[in-house]
């Protein structure tokens, strides 16, 4: 009697850390050496935690691409931490979880907003640059060349086929997105502002091949943006984040939740737009619940007035001041032929913390 | 019965077998991966197959990616480097198609906006001459400038270079024939010769300023040129011997035999040579002087 009691609270336990473990959990992919691509071991689907079914059967179809997908959550989460390095809430991960953000992104915060897009975002990026680079033989160069040549060059080099990057990264990231809650709404949207980035921002890349590098011979291809500034385009979405209100319809299918913007005279959002319909936590304080981890002990900047400034980030509290000495490399000269020869210097600097 | 089972239920919850697999750190170095790599200069790469370094970065600086492409680019350069229009091009057209791998640097060196400079106004008329202008992949202002790490012009670097001239002897030190005919017609174009000691060397606008000791021996003057007089306070002058080396005068503790004119009242140096006392050439002058007939 007692046992059974025990079996079935366990159940719920269990039950229950599985729904707090946060989502969506395919960002663990950016976890573990197995899922990298320089890993020679062979990727297992199974082992892959947090993979919706139609996740798994796409990694299985499709075993050739996922180290891209892998390496694609990595270039998100290290763009984010590098676009919020000034802020309160500053991308951080948590380790040994498979939530990495812990559960600061269960609510549909505009934080949320800006990871599903700067993750989906990464993944299509990573695929399209592995196709250009030939790793993979499901794909190659965009062949498909839109227009004439422009006067005075022509096509060359290998297109970069952002279609199918973008393509793979809906199939992906969207497949655990199709429930009809607001949620599930929301992410989709964020996810496709994501890959909109790039499609926007690919441009004619062009090469001088003419005799002593004249551009008598000049050849260009689609290429990529840096992904550096796609995640300044993204981070300016986030900053000008559209807020909206969760409104439920009855369909054919059930109860439906669609978004709607909070604000009618505002500008509505188009599909390049983050929307979010939950305000953020206070991240000035630690709270395991909202998952803030809270600024004290954060680098500061003393002389911004700016949101990483001391004043702001220290939320009020005020801010601590260190001197530290740093041996660094300093005068360094390169020698014909060949090596580099530094001094050493010691060079003192102010360090700013919150208190 | 019923707990067993109840348990079995519990373990079987996906959520439970999902936690083992996913705790991993964070942190891994390959998230810093290189993104350039070294390759081999390729011996088919005429342009800088015979440089002074053997490993090259690609891609290169020149956004050249496959190495395909950097020996199609690099074949219409190679003439230009043959032309010899300046002895720095190699070195600069080098540093950007195969731009040297160091192991221990992460950037790539490019060359100082120096060195491209003096190639530029030594090759830039060549190219011309031949229908070409510097092109914009060239362009001077692309790179640091030398106060940062890159590649400098030759003359910056701390070698010694190859054409440095080897320094000038003194002509009064050089090595003199030492035949008695020629040490007589030696003596008689002189106006003294003295055995001397070195108290003093200093220089002086140029020329060398040389202080005897006091015991001075007087070998030869000739009548009426040199006067007691002059020789009350010695100084003896070489001319221009700060441009100039007298390899003679190095040993400070030595007795040196020296001839020389009077000039303008001052009393100057023709001829050193280390007093070597017991050797034959020395009687033979001490001998030559007493058959001397001007």
């Amino acid at each position: 009697m007692d046992l059974y009691l025990v079996g079935f609270l366990m159940c719920m336990w269990f039950s229950s850390s599985r729904v707090l473990g946060g989502y969506p959990i395919w960002w663990s992919l950016a976890l573990g050496q197995q899922y990298s691509s320089i890993g020679s071991q062979p990727i297992l689907c199974g082992s892959i935690p947090g993979l919706v079914p139609k996740q798994l059967r796409f990694c299985r179809n499709y075993i050739e691409i996922m180290p891209s997908v892998a390496e694609g959550v990595k270039l998100g989460i290290q763009e984010c931490q590098h676009q919020f390095r000034g802020r309160r809430w500053n991308c951080t991960t948590i380790k040994d979880s498979l939530a990495i953000f812990g559960p600061v992104l269960d609510k549909a915060t505009r934080e949320s907003a800006f990871v599903h897009a700067i993750a989906s975002a990464g993944v299509a990026f990573a695929v399209t640059r592995s196709c250009a680079e030939g790793t993979s033989t499901m794909c190659g160069c965009d062949s498909h060349h839109k227009g004439p040549p422009g006067e005075g060059w022509k096509w060359g080099g290998c297109s970069e086929d952002a279609e199918f990057g973008v393509l793979v990264s809906r199939e992906f990231a969207d497949a655990r997105e199709n429930r009809p809650d607001a949620r599930s709404a929301m992410n989709r949207h964020n996810n496709e502002a994501g890959r909109m980035t790039i499609l926007e921002n690919m441009h004619l890349r062009c090469k001088c091949h003419g005799l002593s590098g004249s551009c008598e011979v000049k050849t260009c291809w689609w290429a990529q943006p840096d992904f550096r500034l796609l995640g300044d385009y993204l981070k300016d979405k986030y900053d000008s984040a559209s807020e909206m209100v969760v409104e439920k319809h009855r369909e054919s299918r059930g109860w439906v939740e669609t978004l709607r913007a909070k604000y009618a005279f505002f500008k509505h959002p188009t599909e390049r737009d983050l929307v979010y319909y939950e305000g953020s936590p206070n991240f000035c304080e630690p709270n395991p619940e909202t998952g803030s981890f809270g600024t004290r002990d954060r680098a500061c900047n003393v002389s911004s007035h700016g949101i990483e400034g001391c004043d702001l980030l220290c939320c009020g509290r005020g801010h601590n001041t260190r001197t530290e000495k740093r041996k660094e490399k300093c005068h360094c000269i390169f020698h014909w032929c060949c090596y580099v020869s530094c001094q050493e210097c010691v060079r003192v600097y102010d360090v700013h913390t919150c208190k | 019965m019923r707990a067993y089972l109840a348990l079995l239920v519990a373990l079987s919850i996906p959520g439970y077998l999902d936690a083992l697999h996913g705790l991993y750190a964070f942190d891994q170095p390959e998230l810093f991966q290189k993104k350039s790599n070294c390759k081999p200069i390729p011996t088919n790469l005429l342009l800088c197959h015979d440089i002074e370094y053997t490993n090259m970065r690609l891609p290169n600086l020149l956004g050249h990616e496959t190495m395909n492409e950097v020996l199609q680019q690099a074949s219409s350069w190679t003439p230009l480097v043959q032309k010899q229009c300046h002895p720095d091009t190699k070195k600069f057209l080098c540093s950007l198609f195969a731009p040297v791998c160091l192991d221990d640097l992460d950037e790539p060196i490019q060359p100082c906006r120096s060195l491209c400079e003096s190639v530029k106004s030594g090759c830039a008329p060549v190219m011309a001459a031949f229908g070409f202008p510097w092109p914009d992949m060239l362009d001077c202002r692309r790179f640091p400038l030398d106060n940062d790490l890159c590649i400098p012009p030759a003359g910056a670097d701390a070698l010694v270079p190859v054409t440095k001239e080897v320094p000038r002897v003194c002509d009064a030190c050089k090595e003199k024939p030492e035949n008695d005919n020629e040490i007589v017609d030696s003596l008689c174009k002189n106006d003294f010769a003295l055995k001397i000691k070195v108290k003093e060397i200093s220089y002086m606008n140029g020329d060398t300023k040389i202080i005897p000791e006091t015991k001075t021996k007087m070998i030869y003057k000739t009548n009426g040129g040199v006067t007691d007089h002059d020789f009350r306070k010695t100084v003896l002058w070489l001319k221009d011997g700060l441009q100039c080396v007298c390899d003679e005068l190095n040993d400070i503790n030595a007795a040196y035999l020296v001839m020389g004119q009077k000039m303008d009242g001052n009393l100057v140096i023709t001829s050193v040579k280390r007093w070597q006392k017991g050797q034959r050439e020395f009687k033979r002058i001490s001998r030559s002087i007493r058959k001397l007939q001007c």
